[in-house]
């Protein structure tokens, strides 16, 4: 069976997590795995959630429909949807980056926690406000979460540092950075409250609301841009294509005469800015500060690596993926508060779909031995 | 400064060194055998949170702590053996397949709580009833070894016996052969009439019940609670360990041990007027440090690390 050969070098280092879709049959097949085997992993997650929602002893169709009625009934909870989608989207598509190329980039809170803390601290000790500061705050998180990200990539390429467990443990060392620095030398003294946070940005310096009575605001424009930027370079760009011939073959890369160490470091850079960039929309279309566990709480980075592996490492399913996941836990933000049943509802649920997604190597195998068969019948009958 | 060279001086903290070592060493010594098979479980983390929370809930509603740890190895093999299912019968990506366990564990230990106990984020009670410690007798009067060792709870027991048992299952038994030949080269393995996938799964529960145990010391031996993510990143400090020990158990355990140690020197400085948060993070950053000493060789292609 293929899967025990492979475990072999699944010991050495992460394997490419997007072998994803053999090239071998045709297009049909292929998209129909893109879209299906998502689909199937979501209807598993919805029926495991289904049936921790019997277990709690209420209503699934009263929960699921409270979820669901929580993220679209008016443009203010589509917006509040969309605010919280906008750092998960961007996670997702810096992870899908990284996973393209078969490097396994798990620190994406540590590099969504940095580039969220970056940006505050720019925003405020920025001598103008407003657009410069805007422009310097996004920088900013861009740079902390690319260094985030190149540390784990240039220990890799150097010195072989297996990147799952070092990208893993950095996400604990800078949460704890980040909170010690929120609670000691960078907190916001000047208000009453104890909370462990940065000084607010000034309004200027923040991304408002642009639609009155709801959240919408400049950031989600920005994350558009980002990802439609992030699509167009990952299909037709040289080094989005080097990206991607490295995860579907790294020995045809390395022969074919890529730089592969330096393109280890490069690509987890990018991955990581991404990212970062993600936690500066945050801070500043959401938070308006860094606020300690405001985005470890709600478990952002790993909605967005969630959606990455939905997405099979492609942007636009990655980002179609992050607004579903993003839709999810709005939902059961809005269903816990106006049902008894709590809130990890929607942990259970995404995680769920996670551990299907990750068969969908096999769903995709027996999708395709199905087609053959049915072929086959259809040939015979004939 | 001279309250870290007090704290060491003390054999204090390796009393509490060794309690803190052992949720690290039971899931490192599960890890390792999964190593073994040549499945790098990244889930060590989610079954031991598992573990931790059917712990409590054993001792709570089954009377007492024993029936707990049962509970949490029972658990914590059940969620094992479906991993080893998914990834034998339908080829799951291991790496995506435990990220997912973690995530999914996270999500459903939170969303157990207040179903079980009425109460979210932490479960704390004067009537639940932790892991007993056993004090040794005449023997906690001998020098040095004796206060160390004494107040250590069964599972810290099991888990001392646990070393030179996989030691000697690995390296002495059919049964360890035939494991490594699985790692070592599946298709070998097979023609030789051993099924790689069987061994798979076998060992997946096994190293699932003992992740299992691991949760249960966490929160009936060292806290006598059950926290939301209380695990938090033992699960992969415990799969550096195994990386650092190179899959041998004696040194698994020894680099176990060692984490446990700093685990509790750093809780001690707590009283000093470090940042805890700073002291918090050393145990990680520890753990990174001896990343970086593992050299991955075995992964190059023409001297490079591609992947």
């Amino acid at each position: 069976m293929t899967a025990t050969s492979e475990h072999r070098d699944m010991s050495a280092d992460a394997p490419s997590p997007a072998p994803a879709f053999s090239e071998r049959g045709d297009r049909l097949i292929r998209l129909a795995e893109v879209v299906l085997s998502p689909l199937a992993a979501v209807i598993a997650g919805l029926a495991v959630g289904a049936i921790a929602v019997v277990l709690s002893g209420h209503g699934v169709l009263s929960t699921y429909s409270a979820m669901v009625r929580g993220v679209v009934s008016n443009s203010f909870l589509i917006s509040a949807w969309l605010q919280r989608a906008t750092p998960i989207v961007l996670a997702a598509v810096g992870a899908g980056v990284a996973f393209r190329a078969g490097l396994f980039n798990v620190g994406l809170e540590a590099q969504l926690v940095a580039g969220a803390m970056a940006a505050a601290v720019a925003g405020v000790s920025m001598p103008v406000a407003g657009p410069p500061a805007i422009v310097a705050a996004l920088i900013a998180g861009a740079l902390a979460g690319g260094v985030m990200g190149w540390v784990p990539g240039i220990l890799r390429a150097k010195l072989g540092v297996n990147l799952v467990v070092s990208t893993l443990l950095s996400n604990y060392v800078v949460d704890y950075v980040a909170s010690y620095l929120a609670a000691g030398p960078l907190r916001d003294r000047s208000g009453a409250n104890a909370l462990a946070q940065t000084r607010m940005l000034p309004t200027s310096s923040q991304f408002g609301s642009i639609v009155p009575g709801t959240d919408f605001n400049f950031g989600m424009i920005v994350a558009v841009a980002v990802v439609l930027v992030a699509a167009l370079m990952t299909r037709s760009s040289i080094p989005g294509f080097e990206t991607r011939m490295r995860g579907l073959n790294p020995r045809f890369t390395l022969v074919v005469g890529v730089e592969v160490e330096r393109q280890t470091s490069r690509i987890m850079a990018v991955s990581g800015a991404l990212v970062g960039l993600g936690g500066a929309l945050a801070t500043l279309g959401t938070y308006d500060r860094f606020i300690d566990g405001a985005l470890t709480g709600p478990g952002v980075a790993w909605t967005g690596l969630a959606a990455a592996l939905m997405g099979g490492s492609e942007v636009s399913a990655a980002t179609v993926a992050a607004l579903l996941l993003a839709g999810i836990q709005a939902g059961a933000n809005f269903m816990s508060a106006t049902t008894n049943v709590s809130l990890e509802l929607g942990d259970v649920i995404q995680g769920t779909i996670v551990v299907f997604v990750a068969a969908r190597a096999g769903f995709g195998l027996w999708l395709q031995n199905a087609v053959t068969r049915l072929r086959r019948r259809a040939g015979t009958s004939r | 400064m001279n309250l870290l060279l007090h704290s060491l001086s003390t054999l204090y903290v390796y009393q509490s060194g060794l309690q803190a070592a052992v949720p690290l060493l039971l899931a490192a010594l599960g890890g390792l055998l999964c190593s073994r098979v040549g499945v790098f479980n990244i889930a060590l983390e989610g079954k031991m949170l598992a573990g931790a929370l059917a712990a409590v809930a054993g001792s709570w509603f089954l009377g007492g702590p024993a029936a707990g740890t049962l509970l949490a190895a029972g658990v914590g093999g059940v969620v094992g053996f479906g991993m080893g299912g998914m990834t034998v019968k339908l080829s799951a990506n291991p790496i995506v397949l435990g990220l997912g366990v973690n995530l999914a564990m996270s999500g459903m230990t939170a969303f157990s709580l207040p179903l079980l106990f009425h109460v979210t984020g932490t479960f704390y009670s004067s009537r639940l009833r932790g892991l007993p410690t056993w004090g040794l007798g005449p023997f906690r009067h001998v020098p040095v070894l004796g206060p160390v060792l004494s107040g250590q709870t069964p599972l810290f027991w099991v888990s001392l016996a646990l070393v030179p048992v996989v030691s000697l299952v690995l390296y002495r038994s059919p049964w360890g052969l035939r494991l490594r030949g699985v790692g070592e080269n599946p298709a070998a393995a097979a023609t030789l009439g051993v099924s790689p996938n069987w061994t798979q799964i076998v060992v997946l529960t096994v190293a699932g019940a003992l992740c299992g145990m691991a949760g249960a010391q966490l929160s009936l031996g060292i806290a006598q609670e059950f926290t939301q993510d209380m695990t938090a990143g033992r699960g992969f400090v415990a799969l550096v360990a195994v990386l650092f020990g190179r899959d041998n158990p004696w040194a698994v355990a020894g680099t176990a041990v060692g984490f446990g140690i700093v685990e509790a020197v750093s809780f001690q400085l707590q009283a000093s007027n470090l940042p805890s948060q700073l002291l918090e993070m050393i145990p990680y950053v520890l753990a990174m440090l001896l990343l970086v000493v593992i050299r991955d060789t075995r992964s190059r292609v023409l001297g490079l690390f591609v992947n």
